[in-house]
């Protein structure tokens, strides 16, 4: 009993001093002005980004010892939650690194710092590409600078370079009817192999929007009137296109695809072509071999001769605004961003530097999806089409319409009824985001 | 005054003043004892609660500041009247809670019945039916997502090698049979639940009253049925009631296998508010959403109780 007691009042004991010592071990450390420790958030950690974080941070600790970054890896699924919660609790870390899609949420939360003020006076703001900081700022219904970019994304066509060659056809990428014949040609359900890894599940509707811009050859989210353009006829028409693919060039199980089923679809020899990110080229390459990975951005549209790239959005890093060491945090932030880190880490995911001199790397040079898309942008007729990311509603309209889009392929919605309901909600949200602009002006 | 007795009297006076002071402190020793659980059940358990209920009353997105205001019951209106996919997930709930724990208990009660009669390896036999309810959801999704891969998974490769089927069959893509993969899936690690509980429950019931049985002559089933259902009644009501409870919140298994797909087909009222609420950032609407779950908990609870008897004499 004795013993008992005395153990409860040590546990008694032990938790005041706990909550007593907290403020001074965080007071103690802010202050002393000697070492200071940032907290990182890696938005897209695991085995594949990880290390590259791990090698760039110790870059960065050794060139400015003052300073230790504490890396967290959260996985990609969870971070939005994570940050948002932490942003509602007031227990942010100083530095994150989301996708630009996400930086208008946090952003509407008011939990990111404007880095105006840091970037004005960085003497490396002459090497950012200026496209990629502008459409960072137009996110903000300030206009401020919320994030410093440092990796830029598009859509690619993968496809089976070897299998497209055995069968002479025609390369899927030179027009949207080869494409569509490379697709119906590679087909053999017998053998488990499909033209086609169509994106069903988790991510299908953003990925859905790359397609449907760049074939139907519409270069603009919205109207002159402020409506959605995805109600268009140019638009259902593509999705017609591609809701027929379903289940005859696509396996059945696509509806449920993810990212990585249907990357592992596309390098298991299931699936001929698949429509991903930059981000995959690495990997499929590593798995497959060069000579086997066939990477292009989508074909020109038929229907209006351009070729529409959707911009798939920048990756920036942000700096939160309950930081207490925003000097240290910028200092990471530009470093991430500056030739050497920008250049490294896009050259292990695939991607395309947002510094400019990163983006004269050799490496660059040898990329070959990398190339074709500067090669299109070098093109005075290529369109960049930028998606509404400043929306608040964007991410959760896309993620609301995945289930319509899976009854759209299991015949129990229409396309034009799809199209109808998705371009309602974005017409809606560009209404509200207009209003609340007015309304903060006012 | 004998010398004797000073030391007496002092020593009684002592044990009063004793007394005293142990009736002193009695009365806010036990509440200073409770205080610390007290504080913590109101931080983490009733502000919770409480800030879901005044939630629900508000339009609240965090991410769009300019819209968030008092409703009032505005968002239960919209629930009742004009959310047809709220129907749905109670309807898919209903279904998924029924299917559980009642394929759960049968299961439960047989191996239950079976691990209570005596054979050799016994103790292993317990063990590995006790395995599953040791595994997280996550690693379930994981194995049973492996054996129903289309492309060479477990159930590919025995209907492919036995003729029964020519074409890999989607179970987590077909509309028909996507529920049942699910419930298959969590079926497996809920069985052992109510196997574990009857057990011990069976465990319970005193030798004497089955040899009472076989001396008047009753048969297995007939004791089974007089002796052991009565004698159960308890633990399977309670069993029964907290895994229904349990399985109605279930969001691992169906989040990581289907994430609610394909075309909702799946999407439980727990999945639903996780959307609304995380993905789609509409606290206010997924709080009310959560009060209407919390209600439906609650008053199912109090009915099965009452028609159930529990507690009460058999």
């Amino acid at each position: 009993m004795r013993l008992l007691r005395s153990l409860g009042i040590a546990l008694a004991a032990l938790l005041v001093v706990g909550f007593a010592a907290t403020p001074i071990a965080a007071s103690a450390s802010s202050g002393s002005g000697q070492k200071v420790t940032i907290t990182f958030w890696d938005t897209n950690a695991g085995p594949d980004r990880t290390p590259i974080y791990t090698a760039l941070i110790k870059r960065f600790e050794k060139e400015n010892p003052g300073i230790t970054v504490n890396y967290v890896g959260i996985p990609e699924a969870d971070y939005e939650q994570k940050i948002e919660a932490a942003i509602a609790s007031g227990a942010t870390p100083d530095v994150a690194n989301p996708g630009q899609g996400q930086l208008a949420d946090f952003i509407g939360e008011e939990g990111v710092q404007s880095l105006d003020g840091y970037y004005k006076s960085w003497s490396g703001r002459s090497q950012m590409d200026p496209s990629s900081v502008k459409s960072v700022r137009a996110e903000a219904p300030d206009g401020k600078l919320y994030g410093l970019p440092y990796s830029g994304n598009v859509d690619i066509l993968f496809y089976r370079k070897d299998w497209v060659a055995q069968h002479s056809l025609p390369s899927p990428s030179s027009s949207w009817s080869a494409f569509y014949k490379d697709a119906s040609a590679l087909t053999d359900p017998s053998k488990n192999v499909y033209g086609f890894g169509l994106r069903g599940g988790s991510g299908s509707v953003a990925q859905l929007e790359g397609w449907i811009y760049a074939e139907s050859g519409l270069t603009s989210y919205f109207n002159a009137k402020g409506q959605s353009t995805l109600s268009n006829p140019k638009a259902i028409a593509v999705v017609k296109k591609v809701v027929a693919m379903y289940g005859k060039d696509t396996s059945k199980g696509d509806i449920n695809q993810t990212y990585q089923p249907m990357v592992a679809e596309f390098e298991g020899g299931h699936a001929a072509m698949i429509q991903h990110n930059l981000g995959s080229y690495p990997q499929d390459v590593q798995a497959m071999g060069s000579s086997e990975v066939g990477a292009s951005i989508l074909p020109k549209s038929a229907v209006t001769g351009k070729q529409v790239i959707v911009n798939s959005g920048d990756l920036v890093d942000m700096i939160f605004k309950a930081s207490k060491h925003k000097a240290a945090a910028w200092k990471f932030v530009t470093f991430l961003s500056s030739p050497y880190a920008d250049s490294y880490w896009n050259q292990e995911v695939g991607q395309i530097p947002t510094n400019t001199v990163a983006a004269k790397s050799a490496w660059v040079a040898k990329n070959q999806p990398i190339q074709t898309v500067e090669k299109a942008l070098k093109d005075p007729t290529t369109v960049v089409v930028n998606p509404p990311v400043y929306l608040p509603d964007y991410a959760p309209i896309q993620l609301q319409m995945e289930p319509v889009f899976q009854k759209v392929l299991l015949g129990q919605v229409t396309v034009p009824s799809f199209m109808d309901q998705w371009a309602g909600l974005m017409t809606k949200a560009q209404q509200q985001y207009k209003q609340s602009i007015k309304h903060k002006k006012a | 005054m004998p010398a004797v007795g000073r030391p007496a009297l002092m020593a009684g006076s002592e044990r009063a003043g004793g007394a005293r002071r142990r009736r002193r402190r009695a009365w806010w020793v036990p509440y200073a004892c409770l205080a610390p659980a007290a504080a913590l059940l109101l931080i983490f358990v009733l502000y919770p609660v409480l800030s879901v209920f005044w939630y629900s009353l508000q339009s609240y997105n965090p991410t769009k500041p300019y819209l968030n205001a008092f409703v009032g019951l505005g968002n239960f209106q919209q629930i009742l009247t004009q959310d047809p996919l709220f129907r749905q997930s109670l309807w898919i709930s209903v279904k998924w809670v029924v299917c559980e724990v009642v394929l759960q208990f049968c299961l439960g009660m047989g191996l239950a019945l079976i691990l209570n009669s005596t054979f050799r390896l016994r103790g292993l036999a317990r063990a590995v039916v006790f395995s599953p309810w040791a595994v997280s959801g996550v690693a379930v999704t994981a194995m049973w997502t492996l054996m129903y891969n289309p492309f060479g998974g477990m159930f590919d490769t025995i209907l492919k090698s036995t003729g029964l089927a020519r074409t890999p069959v989607q179970w987590l893509a077909d509309t028909h049979l996507v529920f049942g993969a699910a419930v298959t899936a969590e079926l497996w690690r809920g069985v052992p639940f109510f196997a574990i509980l009857l057990l011990a429950a069976l465990q319970a019931i005193p030798e004497e009253l089955y040899e009472a049985a076989r001396v008047d002559g009753a048969s297995r089933v007939r004791a089974f049925v007089r002796i052991t259902f009565p004698l159960l009644r308890d633990a399977i009501v309670l069993a029964t009631l907290l895994r229904a409870v349990w399985e109605f919140n279930n969001v691992d298994v169906l989040y990581t296998m289907t994430d609610g797909g394909p075309a909702n087909l799946t999407t439980t009222l727990p999945l639903y508010i996780a959307n609304q609420a995380i993905q789609y950032h509409n606290f206010g609407y997924g709080s009310a959403l959560t009060v209407v779950g919390f209600l439906i908990l609650l008053c199912f609870a109090i009915v099965y109780l009452r028609l159930s008897r529990f507690g009460q004499e058999i």
